[in-house]
């Protein structure tokens, strides 16, 4: 029902974001960002199927691409990202990227990753750092650092596709 | 198992699975087994004794009067007192359909008093005290930290210890009762917050969109209770809020995890306690 939502609004604004520049590059089913679906929500999905079903739905994650070259920003319902990406070995589909991740506009943490795109595949591997900070308690004295995997569907790998 | 966390296993309600909740029998089975931590719930009756319950009211379906009749209608422990209570009602004696394998033993109410000192026997056992005050069924804040404390400060155990409330005024009072009476009180407030008026599922689905999205937290409830940590059901327990909660000195207690496979996860998470009714399960 949220998916479906996020979709139809996302439809529904695509003129809106083309006549901007913004372009719809993917969406993440397995987010990196914030990282913790795949680290502890996932492994306690056979116990606990409705919070790690929830927490799955949270970090779907739509990416678009911004009108700077390599610039792009997620949105779910858990956070958003402003990413940046370039290619490492551009005729095997792998890049490097850096992110910016934030709870409703709060900086919360970064990423950095390697990715590789195959047609409408985009995998990514990394490490995000996560500070415990929130709107309701904004001190960024505590971290944590996770491995992080990405699992994304979108445009085909192929530029200007 | 993840290395480095050792979360205390607690009985709930004196190991509910196993004998009647909050009794007598669960209470002294509970401290002969050994196990790591004892929660149970305590409410006052109209003379001020504290006295093991649930609920403000007796169980319609696990207690009878003491001719083993059915109670027939609601009634507040608040509106009895002690030696009424202890002469008129049994409870326990009723298989509970809750915890179907659990002994079945018809006793009178236990008072804290008892408790107390049969904990003389356990100096290592966490002492896990809930309380919750329900306006209108329940004495005031005040009277509750009053009456409970003082007794619970008389008995001096070395015991490792916790009060945990439903509501922040609750925690409020214990806190102003330790201030006063210069004694360290360790409070937990629960959260999410559960009303009778709204859906369990949807507190837990808001409170989940809400920590997700970064407007609330275990720290900031905690704070805001002025609460030494949360206690937090198991279904929206997040793994990471935890770490930075109990990182910030916040304690953490997880309640009322039941089966095997979570309970043992759990016990790898960094959390300080875990509350089941079946502590066994976590040998």
């Amino acid at each position: 029902m949220i998916v479906a939502s996020f979709s139809l609004a996302l439809l529904l604004l695509a003129p809106v974001a083309d006549a901007a520049g913004v372009r719809f590059q993917r969406v993440d089913l397995i987010s990196e960002v914030p990282g913790t679906f795949v680290n502890y929500d996932l492994p306690m999905f056979a116990m606990n199927p409705v919070t790690s079903g929830l927490r799955w739905v949270e970090q779907i994650q739509v990416v678009v691409d911004l009108p700077v070259d390599g610039l792009s920003t997620g949105l779910s319902l858990g956070a958003q990202s402003l990413f940046y990406e370039q290619p490492l070995v551009e005729s095997a589909g792998l890049s490097w990227g850096l992110g910016l991740q934030t709870d409703l506009l709060l900086p919360k943490g970064f990423l950095a990753d390697a990715s590789w795109r195959y047609k409408r595949l985009r995998i990514g591997l990394g490490g995000c750092i996560t500070s415990g900070a929130t709107w309701a308690n904004p001190n960024w004295s505590a971290w944590q650092l996770l491995p992080t995997v990405g699992v994304g569907i979108g445009r085909s790998a192929a530029k200007n596709d | 198992m993840d290395a480095g966390y050792d979360p205390v296993v607690e009985a709930h309600r004196g190991a509910a699975g196993y004998w009647p909740q909050n009794s007598r029998a669960a209470m002294l089975g509970s401290i002969d087994a050994g196990y790591g931590g004892l929660e149970f719930d305590l409410v006052l009756t109209s003379d001020g004794v504290p006295v093991l319950s649930h609920d403000p009211w007796l169980h319609e379906d696990l207690c009878t009067t003491s001719g083993g009749d059915a109670l027939g209608e609601r009634i507040f422990i608040q509106d009895l007192d002690l030696a009424t209570l202890q002469a008129d009602y049994l409870c326990g004696g009723v298989v509970d359909p809750e915890n179907p394998d659990a002994e079945v033993v018809a006793e009178t109410t236990m008072t804290f008093d008892e408790l107390l000192e049969a904990m003389v026997d356990a100096p290592d056992m966490l002492f896990h005290i809930d309380i919750k005050y329900e306006p209108g069924e329940t004495p005031a804040p005040e009277v509750f930290a009053a009456e409970v404390m003082t007794r619970f400060a008389d008995a001096d155990l070395p015991n490792p210890w916790f009060v945990s409330a439903n509501l922040p005024e609750l925690v409020l009072a214990f806190e102003d009762w330790g201030d006063a009476n210069d004694f360290e009180v360790d409070s937990l407030v629960t959260w999410p917050r559960f009303t009778p008026d709204t859906s369990d599922a949807m507190v837990a689905i808001g409170n989940e969109l809400g920590s997700a999205a970064g407007v609330v937290d275990m720290v900031s409830v905690a704070e805001a209770a002025g609460a030494d940590g949360v206690s937090v059901p198991y279904q929206v327990i997040d793994r990471q809020l935890a770490q930075f909660t109990r990182n910030q000195g916040y304690f953490v207690a997880v309640w009322t995890v039941n089966d095997q496979a979570m309970l043992q996860a759990l016990q790898g998470w960094p959390i300080d306690a875990v509350v089941t009714d079946y502590p066994e399960l976590a040998r």
